[in-house]
């Protein structure tokens, strides 16, 4: 991205002083170029200047933080999100501001008053409902916007909160389930936001201010030294001033590089933490939701054990009364047969016969002879 | 035998031996035509509120995963009786079953109901035991003796 090509630095007084050539870098970065020299030669004789654009090297405008573009691209300014910051305590960056010497903080209005710009949306939080987990204001609690419950925390709270153990062990199973399913493909980027220090900018520009203060001291020094041997404005004078510059310079890309860095690796821990505990908290679900899956089993268990118990002696009662039943309607048949028993048993039943005989002749005869 | 005289024998029941068996026949001929009585109480125990209870946690566990549940009561509404049993009589199905043979086969159905009486007037069937026809051809004059 060439300086012309940004209409906010052109149109910022004294933002040609510190264009430098060199070429730019992928993220549209233009500054501190090593072996650049300063186009402006208003530069080398006004270091207040230099210190000023120290303070904003890229030269951009109010509203526009362009600082979040050096270095790590695609990791997002804080200040350029007006979500995360929307909210936010304005009196630490306020104080900055009132104290600042930079002309390039915001000059008016909130925080909130902030819209992302065109390099802002390049990046991969540009849009703020992109953004999960906006950061909350130190110290505060969470905005109404972010209380609200993402579909997996409401499965999970609307699972804890039903009676049925079954439906919470199926609610559980979901939430688990989704968020392990989110998981595998899920990276630490899109949660960094909310962990970026939004403070950053303003601690680089400070840092920044420091080199810059540093610079400007350092060429007084230099130019005094130039007086005192009669070679101030002169060629050597000039180059001895781009070399301090150089160096000055170097040393403000380092401290900018490093902060961000340090704040990158900061954001990108914790993301990765969060992601950590939730697939955690996810499996955790998941044998909560089996617990309460065997809780429901084991009640339900009880229940047709119990009630198999009690249906078992109703049952009963019925087959007594089937029985006093059958014995009734089966009475008289036990009647004839106690009857037919004791027939049976009786002695001589069959014995009660009577013998009688008529005589003949040879009966007769056989009685004579027998006298 | 023709030249001597003749010896007979007959056997004879005590008294109370013979009013014993005649009673018993006619007992046992009273009883044969009684016929079948049918049992309308309660043969099967209802399930209990609890069973039901557990019915319906399967009923939940299965539409919490989201899977088909038991639409509808598959169980008749069953009976309370006496006592507050509560039950299902096989009655009403035999009933229907003794409905069917009469449709169906209503000369088996009338020839099975004529040997016993008629379960609403008590008069006993056509082929009920008192209903046979007798023919006495071992009977011989108290007398006794040829």
């Amino acid at each position: 991205m060439g300086a012309s090509a940004n209409p906010q630095m052109t149109a910022m007084p004294g933002a040609g002083g510190f264009n430098q050539v060199g070429t730019a870098t992928p993220n549209g970065m233009q500054f501190g170029s090593p072996t650049g020299k300063f186009q402006d030669a208003s530069a080398g004789a006004n270091p207040a200047a230099i210190s000023a654009a120290y303070t904003n090297p890229a030269g951009l405008g109010p509203n526009v933080n362009n600082f979040g573009q050096v270095g790590v691209t695609g990791y997002p300014s804080t200040a350029g999100q007006p979500a995360g910051l929307t909210g936010y305590p304005s009196s630490p960056p306020q104080a900055m501001i009132e104290a600042g010497a930079s002309p390039f903080q915001q000059p008016t209005g909130s925080i909130q008053d902030m819209q992302p710009t065109g390099l802002i949306q390049d990046n991969t939080f540009a849009s703020p409902s992109q953004q999960p987990d906006a950061l909350p204001p130190a110290g505060q609690p969470l905005a109404a916007s972010q209380q609200s419950l993402n579909p997996t925390q409401q499965q999970i709270t609307q699972a804890a909160q039903s009676a049925n153990p079954y439906q919470q062990a199926a609610g559980a199973q979901a939430a688990a389930l989704g968020r392990v399913g989110q998981g595998m493909n899920q990276t630490a980027v899109p949660g960094m936001q909310a962990y970026a220090n939004p403070y950053e900018n303003q601690v680089v520009q400070a840092s920044l201010r420091d080199v810059g203060n540093a610079a400007q001291t350092g060429l007084n020094q230099l130019d005094y030294q130039a007086g005192q041997a009669g070679a101030f404005g002169g060629s050597r004078h000039g180059i001895a001033q781009a070399e301090t510059m150089q160096g000055f310079n170097q040393q403000a890309l380092d401290q900018t590089a490093r902060l961000r860095a340090q704040g990158f690796n900061t954001a990108l821990g914790a993301s990765q933490a969060d992601i950590g505990r939730q697939l955690g908290a996810a499996g955790q679900m998941a044998g909560l939701g089996g617990q309460s899956f065997g809780y429901g089993q084991a009640i339900q268990g009880q229940q047709a054990q119990q009630g198999a118990q009690q249906q078992q002696m109703m049952q009963s009662l019925i087959d007594a009364a089937k029985g006093q039943y059958a014995g009734y309607t089966g009475a008289p048949q036990q009647g004839l047969n106690t009857m037919l028993g004791t027939m049976t048993g009786v002695p001589g039943q069959t014995a009660g016969q009577t013998s009688s005989m008529t005589p003949g002749l040879f009966n007769y005869l056989q009685a004579a002879a027998s006298f | 035998m023709a030249k001597g005289g003749s010896t007979s024998q007959e056997a004879n029941l005590p008294k109370f031996v013979e009013t014993g068996l005649q009673q018993s026949i006619g007992m046992g001929r009273d009883v044969s035509q009684m016929g079948y009585t049918p049992y309308y109480g309660p043969d099967v125990a209802a399930f209990s509120p609890m069973q039901q209870a557990a019915f319906e946690g399967t009923n939940q566990m299965a539409g919490a995963f989201g899977m088909p549940t038991a639409q509808g009561q598959y169980m008749p509404e069953p009976t309370t009786y006496a006592g507050g049993v509560q039950g299902y009589s096989s009655a009403p199905v035999f009933e229907q079953a003794q409905q069917a043979l009469q449709q169906n086969a209503p000369g088996q159905y009338d020839y099975l109901n004529s040997f016993s009486i008629d379960p609403m007037t008590g008069q006993p069937g056509s082929r009920a035991a008192s209903q046979q026809e007798v023919a006495l051809e071992m009977t011989k004059p108290s007398s006794g003796g040829k």
